[in-house]
């Protein structure tokens, strides 16, 4: 029994390293492993150099450089990027990250560009595309506020809408993106 | 931490782990004490009274039943039955790896999802300062309260 459970772990620590752990997300890795037949070797030469961004923005995000955290994340977004689902995921994910870090910035308009070519990259309910409407929905909501404070209150209010809207909407698309991802799991036992 | 959805997958995955060790270890056990599939010739008797020198053949013993009726396989079957059940193993050993990982990806799909969903009610909630959007925020509520219960329950608490 003690050797079952040794193997358990070996091949779970083994899968746990093949991706950067960040919190409750896993920055630069697609949303499943690639799993059975071999994947593209491109594609997986990308993944690595995108692991390997993230992991620099994390260095410089850590130091509080968050300047520096961006230039390694823009890199991974011009990179020539392979077609394939993983890729679009793990594109999405940077100009995700790359908008949050734009907010912090207090960019509101990079970050808006940065989400809005991320969208492109996801369709239908994936937590990618849930996690960049939420994204939107904050950027919107630091744009009402900064028109509030500057006194264009119809245009702070419109904002505030928007910010509403888009947060309803990643709620609705990440609860939609759980009940998928148990169901799947449960067809499989 | 309970973890329904890996367990089940873990499980299997160390029920096939010692199996396949048990049907590696085993096999030299189980033919060296394994009795002789086809018995020696039995010495040839006199018929009872004839006084002659004529031998006949003993009765011939009713044929051993089929190895898919005995579990006591013959010398030459053991080694090929032997290999189908490492094979089945490796199979199902495979089917069981297969499932672990897609319980524990699911899991961690609904955490990272759960947690996005967290933010966005947050945000959402605090932005309502009117009728409609007091109404969107409670719904919010509703539903990552039921998503929050749907994760625990499928994969424990998120990491």
């Amino acid at each position: 029994m003690r050797l079952g459970w040794l193997l358990v772990m070996v091949a779970c620590s083994l899968g746990a390293g093949a991706c950067r752990g960040e919190g409750t997300t896993t920055a630069g890795c697609p949303s499943a492993q690639p799993a059975g037949p071999a994947i593209d070797e491109a594609v997986m030469a990308f993944l690595s150099a995108a692991r390997a961004l993230h992991h620099e923005a994390d260095i410089r995000e850590r130091a509080g450089d968050v300047e520096g955290a961006i230039a390694p994340l823009e890199k991974l977004v011009a990179m020539p990027a392979p077609r394939a689902v993983e890729v679009q995921e793990v594109l999405a994910d940077a100009h995700a990250r790359l908008a949050e870090l734009r907010l912090e910035r207090g960019d509101v308009d990079g970050a808006t560009r940065d989400v809005e070519t991320g969208l492109l990259a996801v369709q239908g309910p994936t937590y990618f595309r849930g996690h960049l409407l939420e994204v939107q929905g904050r950027i919107e909501e630091a744009r009402a506020n900064a028109l509030a404070d500057a006194g264009r209150r119809e245009e702070a209010s419109r904002a505030k809408t928007r910010a509403v809207s888009l947060l309803d909407e990643a709620v609705h698309v990440q609860e939609q993106v759980i009940e998928h991802a148990l169901a799947d799991a449960g067809e499989t036992r | 931490m309970s973890h329904p959805l890996a367990a089940n997958a873990i499980a299997g995955w160390t029920l096939m782990v010692v199996s396949l060790v048990a049907a590696s270890g085993c096999g030299g056990a189980q033919q060296a004490g394994a009795p002789p599939s086809s018995p020696g010739p039995t010495p040839a008797t006199e018929a009872p009274g004839a006084g002659s020198s004529v031998t006949t053949l003993p009765e011939q013993p009713p044929p051993p039943p089929s190895p898919s009726v005995t579990s006591s396989p013959t010398q030459t079957d053991q080694p090929v039955e032997r290999e189908t059940q490492r094979r089945a193993a490796v199979a199902e050993l495979d089917r069981a790896q297969r499932e672990l990982d897609a319980a524990g990806g699911a899991c961690d799909s609904a955490c990272r999802a759960l947690a996005s969903m967290e933010r966005a009610t947050s945000h959402l909630c605090s932005l309502a300062d009117e009728a409609d959007d007091r109404r969107r925020c409670d719904d919010a509520r509703q539903r990552l309260t039921s998503a929050q219960s749907r994760v625990r329950s499928a994969c424990g608490a998120c990491r």
